[in-house]
């Protein structure tokens, strides 16, 4: 059972999310995003846990010196902040600038008859792949974690409801797991955040930018159970209003079920790494991810 | 065999529980939790589709899993009752 693992929430109440849709109707992105890095980083900066977790990560796994650590401690804040605000400059119906990669990909697993899997990551910003990643034929499921705050939720379900969309939240009665199970037989996508850990959970050690570190095994031993095709989805902030569409699909290896587990995170792994040396500061995982 | 006694011998083979066997899993005991047998949503997956596979069933109501899965006793009852081969 994993020792670490992600224990923060969204923060903020209800009816601060609401004026944030809000406030992001009017005033222009750019000054938000000024604001942000001028009045609200500083001050997560300095008080939040993330800062320790996060200068490791820039250290350790990315080879910056201490002074080039810290400064890209304060732009991963502020493009955190960005990746925040844009997510509801979405929630209010603005659109940003998608340029997706392998489409075709997706595309063709869209069109057929089986259902797949695709594994996400705490990196950029995964929810615009809702509006990238346009399925005509079958429904497009996305598991979120219960400690979500409602107005996220909410907005989601709302800015989807005319789409093909649908968000399972996972829960303690288990009824996410026979959700997943009825869209998988139904052909349709499930979407799952592979990287962080949420709670007790098995997971699976994988060498990651350089260092043993644990992954969830529920997304992998799934794709390996069910025999689907797999996709990695990353959707990076390329500039201000454009974002860049990551899609790879993972290989089928090994004969016994471990061994196909051990494939798919190996592969994960080397697909996430591929785009953090491309954006080493859209890495969202708040907490020590590594053993070291 | 029986059915629990069959949904036992499937249990351990699909969950790789290979230091147990049928006599170590009591019919009652809670499949979750620490005081039963431990397991997790992995393992409900595994059970999904043993049950799917096995028996022909297909649980089309996500909130009835949790009772379905209470116990091998439990488990049993539903297959007896929706069983379509």
């Amino acid at each position: 059972m994993a020792e670490r693992a992600w224990q923060g929430g969204t923060d903020g109440t209800s009816w601060m999310h609401r004026a944030l849709v809000r406030i992001v109707r009017h005033v222009p992105l750019w000054l938000m995003y000024g604001f942000v890095a001028v009045f609200v980083v500083p001050f997560y900066f300095v008080f939040s846990k993330g800062y320790k977790p996060t200068y490791h990560y820039f250290r350790r796994r990315m080879g910056y010196n201490p002074v080039s650590a810290f400064f890209m401690v304060y732009r991963n804040h502020c493009r955190f902040s960005q990746v925040i605000l844009d997510r509801f400059y979405m929630f209010s119906g603005g659109k940003f600038e998608l340029d997706v990669e392998n489409y075709n990909l997706y595309q063709e697993l869209a069109d057929g008859e089986d259902g797949f899997i695709i594994l996400s990551a705490h990196v950029g910003c995964y929810e615009l792949a809702g509006y990238s990643l346009v399925a005509t034929k079958k429904r497009f499921n996305a598991l979120a974690f219960g400690e979500e705050a409602e107005t996220i939720v909410e907005n989601r379900q709302r800015l989807f409801e005319d789409t093909n969309i649908n968000i399972i939240p996972v829960k303690d009665d288990l009824s996410h797991l026979f959700a997943i199970n009825n869209a998988l037989d139904n052909g349709e996508s499930v979407s799952f955040p592979s990287d962080r850990l949420v709670g007790k959970q098995r997971t699976v050690t994988c060498e990651f930018l350089g260092a043993p570190a644990q992954f969830p095994m529920g997304p992998f031993a799934l794709a390996a159970q069910r025999d689907l095709p797999v996709l990695t989805v990353n959707v990076m902030k390329a500039s201000p209003k454009r974002y860049k569409v990551y899609v790879n699909r993972l290989q089928k290896e090994g004969e016994k079920r471990e061994e196909r587990i051990d494939s798919y995170v190996r592969q994960y792994a080397g697909r996430l790494e591929e785009v953090l040396h491309l954006y080493p500061e859209q890495w969202f995982n708040y907490y020590e991810f590594w053993n070291d | 065999m029986e059915l629990t006694e069959e949904l036992k011998t499937k249990m351990i083979e699909v969950l790789n529980l290979e230091e147990m066997t049928p006599a170590d899993i009591a019919d009652e005991a809670p499949l979750f939790g620490e005081e039963g047998l431990g397991l997790d949503s992995i393992d409900v997956l595994e059970l999904i589709v043993l049950l799917e596979r096995n028996y022909g069933i297909k649980i089309t109501d996500p909130k009835a899993g949790k009772e379905i899965f209470a116990s091998v006793r439990t488990m049993a009852d539903y297959v007896a009752a929706n069983r379509t081969k």
